[in-house]
C-alpha cells in the first residue's frame, strides 16, 4: 500500500508526459513504455505534443451539482481557460456537461465577492464595507466566544446544503465541539425521503443507486432522471449503454405530469396526476402480486410484512399484501392517477417479467412533491423488493465508501456537553419530529417564534433559503430576527443580503478537498485541487475558515481541531488504508471499479440490508412492513408503517376553485446547484426545450390555456396563496391538463448588467418558490397580465 | 445538358457522402481498434465500442494511449484498484435462511434518531 505523502498529495498529475512518467514508475507497464507511441487525437496529446512549459492540465472535481464529476482543467500563464471531462472518472468518463463546461465563468465571474463583507447599515440594507479577513474572523470568534461563555452554545445554528467529501464532518466535529447540536443540512424532502425510505424498508442510512446499466426494465418515478438527479452523469451513460450500446436493449420509462427531456428520450412517457406517484406504485403492486409474477422465494425468505402476522405480544398486523390487494386495484388507481387500468395492468406486467427491473426513486429537489414523500418513497421502493432487484444486477445498490483514517478523538467540556443536550433549533428529535425529516424546513417558523430557544448566531454555508425555500420573506423576516448572520456566500445572493457578515467561499477551483464517489455503487475518491496558483480574489475555503475559527477559540475547540489547513485535515484522512493514493494523485481519481453483489442471506447481505437499523433487527429482511417506523411511532398503527398514498392537501382543499391549477416543477440541466450567481453561458441556453433564455417561462397545457384564454407568448401572472410571479405563457401539450410548470432556478437579483438579451431590471426571470407556502404541490391561478 | 446535371449531382452526392465519411462521433474510433489490433470491447463495456471504458480502456487512456493496451492485471495497477473483498462473503451459505425477528414495540426511543440519521456516509 502506497502511503499518502504531502508531496504526493499536492502532486498535479494533468498531462500526458506526467502521467507516462508516473506510470513508467508504477512498475509493471515497462513493457508498454518500450517503442510506445501516443497515437489519437486528445487534449492530453495535443499539450504533450507542442505545450509550452506555463500549459498544464489540472485534475480536479466538479461541484456545480451533486455528481462530482471528474475534470481536466487547462490552466495557460496560470489562467484558467478550458474545461473537459477526466476520461478516467468513472462517473463521466470524459464527458462534460454544460455546467462544467462554464464552470470557468464562475470562478471568474464579476458577481464573485472578493473579500469579507460587513453591514453597515440595516440589515438587507445593502450598506456594505470590505474588512480584512483578520477583522472579520475576530468579530465571528468574539460573538462565538462570549455565546459559548455565557453558556448558550446552543444559540449557535449552522445551517448546510450539499457538502463535498469530509466537509460535512468537518462542521458536525466543530460544532460538536464548540457544544451546540445545530449543524443542520438544509435538505430538501424528496431527498430526504429517498433516504429515510431506504433505511426504514431496506435498513441501509444512505441514498439508493440504480445499475441503469444492466437493467431490462427501468421505471423512473418523478423527478427529472437525465436532466437533473443526483448522480446524472452517471445515468446518462448508464442509461445510453443500456438503451443503444447492449445487445439486449433495455426499456425506460418516464412517470411524471410532464413530459421532460427525461420522458422525450425514455422509451415510455406516461403522464400522470400531480401527486399520486404513490397510487400507481401500489397500484402496480396489486397487479404484480395478485397475479403471483413477484418474486416469491426473495419475498418469503427476505422480506418483513408482507403476510399479515402478529406480534410478540400477539397483536395482528396488516402485511403489504393485503394493504394493496384491499385498497389499490387497478380501476381505483386509474381514478386517483389518470393512468388508464389497462395501462397501470400493462406497466406492472412488463416490470415483473422483464427482470432485473427497477424503480427509481428521485433524488432531488421537487421530485415528489406530494407532502407525503416517505411514505410515497416507500410504495415505490416497494416494488423493488417485489421484484428481488436488492443488490442484484440492474436492481439497487447500496453505495460502498472507502475506509479513511479515523477522525482523532475529541472531549467535549461541560459548556459543549450542556449545550450539544439542548433540543436542536429546529425541532429535529422532538416528538412530532421524531425522524428529522423535514425539520430543517421549519427552521424559519421556529426562529421567529423564539423556539425551542432564542437564535443568537446563524452560519449559512451553500443554502439560499430566502430564495429556495417556501415562503421567502418569513425566512428573511427570521434571518433578521437573529442578532448575527454569517454568510459564505459566494455572490450577494439573497439570504447573504440579510447579513451582518459575508466570509466569502472559493470556488471548487481554487481549494484543496476530495469528493466521494457516489452513483456508481463501488467505493471511491476523487480529488479537489485547485488550478490556480491563488484564488481569484482574497477568498477562503469554508473548512480552513472553520479551522481558524476553532484556533481562535481555543480549548477545546482547538484542540479538537489539530490542522493547519483544510487541506492537511484532507490529507490525513485519505491516509487511510483504503485508498491507493498515488493512483489517487495521478488520475485525480480512485475507484474499485467492480461492485460484487451480495446473494441473499450471504455474509455480504448484512452489508446491504438491514446495515444501519437503530431500533429494527438487522435480520437481513427488508420492511414491507417498516418495524423501524414501527419503533419511531408514539402511537404506531399499521397505516404508519406500510407504504402509502394519501391525496395531496393541495388536490382537496379549499381554495381549489379560486386556484384550479397545480403548480409543479422540474430540475434542469440548466441549473447549477450550488451556485446563486449568473452564469451567462447556461442562462443563454437555460430553457432547452423552450427556447428559453435569461429569463423564465410558465408552461400551461392547451385545454388549460384556451379555458383562461391564453396563447403562448402572453405575459401572464401566476398566483398562489403565497404571492404571484410574472412569466411569458408557454402552451404545451406535454403537460398534465392541471398542472402548470415552472423553472425554479431562476428569479435571482444581480447588480451586474450583462447585456447580450439580459432583462433591464436586476432580476433574471421570475422566482417561482415565490409562490410556495410550504411543502408539497401548491395551487395557482394564471391570468393575463 | 443532362449530362452537366448529371455530373452536377454526382458531384453533389461524392461531395455529401465525404462530408459523411469525415464526420464521427467524437469518441467512436474504430480506427484505435485498427492499430491497437484489439476488438473494441477491449476498452468500452460496449462490444460495439463508444460509451462507457472499460478498465483496460480506462488505463490506456491514463498511459497517454500508448502502442498497446494493457492487460487487465497493469490496468488495476494503473487504475489503482485494490478490492480487499472476499469473494465467498458475496455467496449465499446452504440452508435455510433466518428467519424473521417477531415485533417489537420499543416505544420512547425515538429521539435517537435525528443524530443516527445526520450521520450517513458520503458527500
Amino acid at each position: 500500500m502506497v502511503k499518502l505523502s504531502r508531496r504526493a498529495f499536492l502532486r498535479t498529475a494533468g498531462t500526458a508526459a506526467t502521467s507516462l512518467a508516473a506510470l513508467a514508475a508504477a512498475g509493471g507497464m515497462h513493457a508498454l513504455l518500450e517503442g510506445s507511441q501516443n497515437v489519437g487525437p486528445g487534449p492530453d496529446d495535443a499539450v504533450a505534443a507542442a505545450a509550452p512549459a506555463q500549459e498544464s492540465w489540472v485534475k480536479t472535481t466538479c461541484a456545480l451539482c451533486p455528481s462530482g464529476c471528474g475534470l481536466n482543467v487547462r490552466v495557460v500563464d496560470g489562467r484558467a481557460v478550458k474545461v473537459e471531462g477526466n476520461p478516467l472518472h468513472p462517473v463521466n468518463q470524459g464527458a462534460c456537461c454544460l455546467k462544467g463546461q462554464a464552470a470557468l465563468e464562475a470562478l471568474y465571474s464579476p458577481e464573485r465577492i472578493r473579500r469579507p463583507l460587513l453591514q453597515t447599515g440595516a440589515r438587507g440594507g445593502g450598506d456594505w464595507q470590505e474588512i480584512s479577513w483578520d477583522d472579520a474572523l475576530q468579530r465571528v470568534a468574539g460573538i462565538l466566544a462570549r455565546l459559548r461563555a455565557a453558556g448558550q452554545p446552543q444559540s449557535v445554528v449552522f445551517l448546510h446544503g450539499q457538502t463535498r467529501g469530509q466537509m460535512r464532518d468537518l462542521i458536525q466535529r466543530f460544532m460538536t465541539a464548540y457544544g451546540s447540536p445545530n449543524a443542520i443540512a438544509l435538505e430538501s424532502p424528496d431527498e430526504q425521503a429517498a433516504r429515510l425510505a431506504m433505511f426504514v424498508t431496506q435498513g441501509i442510512n444512505g441514498f439508493p443507486v440504480y445499475d441503469l446499466a444492466n437493467a431490462r426494465y427501468v421505471l423512473a418515478f418523478g423527478g427529472n432522471l437525465l436532466e437533473s438527479s443526483r448522480h446524472v452523469m452517471a445515468y446518462l451513460g448508464a442509461a445510453a449503454l443500456m438503451r443503444r450500446g447492449r445487445p439486449d436493449r433495455g426499456r425506460l420509462v418516464a412517470v411524471h405530469p410532464r413530459l421532460s427531456l427525461t420522458g422525450i428520450k425514455a422509451d415510455e412517457w406516461v403522464p400522470i396526476r400531480p401527486g399520486t406517484y404513490a397510487a400507481l406504485a401500489l397500484g402496480m403492486a396489486n397487479v404484480i402480486i395478485d397475479d403471483g409474477l413477484y418474486d416469491k422465494d426473495f419475498v418469503r425468505d427476505f422480506t418483513f410484512g408482507f403476510e399479515d402476522f402478529s406480534d410478540d405480544g400477539g397483536r395482528a398486523h396488516m402485511g403489504f399484501k393485503s394493504l394493496v390487494l384491499d385498497r389499490f386495484g387497478p380501476d381505483q388507481v386509474a381514478t386517483i392517477t389518470g393512468v388508464p387500468a389497462a395501462d397501470i395492468a400493462r406497466l406492472a406486467g412488463e416490470f415483473a417479467t422483464n427482470r432485473p427491473a427497477v424503480a427509481v426513486l428521485p433524488l432531488e429537489p421537487h421530485g415528489l412533491d406530494d407532502g407525503h414523500e416517505l411514505y410515497t418513497a416507500m410504495a415505490i421502493h416497494s416494488l423493488n423488493a417485489l421484484v428481488g432487484a436488492i443488490d442484484s444486477s440492474g436492481g439497487v445498490l447500496v453505495q460502498r465508501y472507502p475506509r479513511l483514517a479515523p477522525w482523532p478523538a475529541m472531549a467535549a467540556d461541560a459548556t459543549a456537553r450542556a449545550g450539544l443536550a439542548q433540543p436542536r433549533a429546529d425541532g429535529a428529535g422532538s416528538s412530532d419530529e421524531n425522524l428529522g425529516a423535514g425539520a430543517a424546513g421549519r427552521l424559519a417558523d421556529r426562529i421567529r417564534s423564539g423556539q425551542p430557544y432564542p437564535v443568537q448566531a446563524l452560519f449559512l454555508q451553500g443554502v439560499d433559503p430566502v430564495h429556495d425555500g417556501s415562503a421567502g420573506p418569513d425566512c428573511a423576516e427570521a434571518l433578521l430576527k437573529v442578532p448575527f448572520v454569517v454568510s459564505f456566500a459566494s455572490t450577494l445572493d439573497e439570504s447573504a443580503a440579510h447579513a451582518d457578515l459575508i466570509l466569502p467561499a472559493s470556488s471548487f477551483l481554487e481549494t484543496w478537498g476530495d469528493d466521494y464517489l457516489e452513483g456508481t455503487g463501488f467505493a471511491g475518491l476523487s480529488l479537489h485541487q485547485p488550478v490556480l496558483e491563488s484564488p481569484v480574489g482574497d477568498t477562503r475555503d469554508v473548512g480552513d475558515v472553520l479551522l481558524q475559527l476553532a484556533a481562535l477559540l481555543g480549548g477545546p475547540v482547538a484542540a479538537a481541531h489539530p490542522w493547519h489547513t483544510y487541506g492537511d485535515l484532507v490529507q490525513e484522512r485519505l491516509a487511510g488504508a483504503d485508498v491507493d493514493a498515488a493512483a489517487l494523485a495521478r488520475n485525480g481519481i480512485w475507484s474499485e471499479l467492480s461492485y460484487p453483489h451480495a446473494a441473499p442471506g450471504s455474509p455480504a447481505w448484512r452489508d446491504v440490508v438491514g446495515r444501519d437499523r437503530l431500533n429494527a433487527p438487522s435480520d437481513g429482511r427488508f420492511d414491507f412492513f417498516a418495524r423501524e417506523l414501527f419503533a419511531a411511532l408514539e402511537t404506531p398503527e399499521d397505516a404508519g408503517c406500510l407504504p402509502g398514498f394519501e391525496l395531496p392537501v393541495a388536490a382537496s382543499d379549499a381554495t381549489a376553485e379560486a386556484y384550479p391549477l397545480l403548480l409543479i416543477s422540474q430540475g434542469l440541466m440548466t441549473e447549477p446547484a450550488g451556485w446563486a450567481g449568473i452564469i451567462p453561458s447556461l442562462q443563454e441556453c437555460y430553457g432547452l426545450q423552450s427556447n428559453t433564455r435569461w429569463d423564465s417561462w410558465v408552461e400551461i397545457s392547451p385545454t388549460a390555456a384556451a379555458a383562461a384564454g391564453l396563447a403562448s407568448g402572453d405575459l401572464v401572472w401566476v398566483e398562489s396563496t403565497a404571492g404571484r410571479v410574472q412569466a411569458r405563457a408557454r402552451l404545451y401539450p406535454g403537460l398534465w391538463p392541471d398542472a402548470v410548470f415552472m423553472p425554479g432556478w431562476q428569479g435571482r437579483f444581480t447588480n451586474v448588467r450583462w447585456g447580450r438579451g439580459a432583462p433591464p431590471n436586476l432580476q433574471v426571470g421570475a422566482n417561482a418558490n415565490a409562490l410556495r407556502a410550504g411543502d408539497g404541490i401548491t395551487r395557482v391561478r394564471v391570468y393575463r397580465a | 445538358m443532362k449530362a452537366r446535371w448529371f455530373v452536377a449531382l454526382l458531384a453533389m452526392l461524392a461531395m455529401i457522402g465525404g462530408v459523411a465519411l469525415a464526420i464521427r462521433p467524437a469518441e467512436a474510433l474504430p480506427e484505435y481498434a485498427a492499430q491497437m489490433g484489439e476488438p473494441c470491447a477491449s476498452c468500452h463495456v460496449s462490444p460495439s465500442g463508444g460509451g462507457p471504458r472499460s478498465p483496460r480502456g480506462l488505463a490506456w487512456v491514463a498511459a497517454g494511449k500508448l502502442g498497446a493496451v494493457p492487460d487487465l492485471a497493469q490496468a488495476l495497477e494503473v487504475l489503482g484498484v485494490h478490492t480487499q473483498v472476499n469473494p465467498q462473503d458475496f455467496q449465499a451459505p446452504p440452508g435455510a435462511p433466518r428467519p424473521a425477528a417477531p415485533l417489537q414495540l420499543k416505544q420512547g426511543q425515538a429521539g435517537a434518531y435525528y443524530r443516527w440519521l445526520q450521520n450517513y456516509p458520503g458527500n
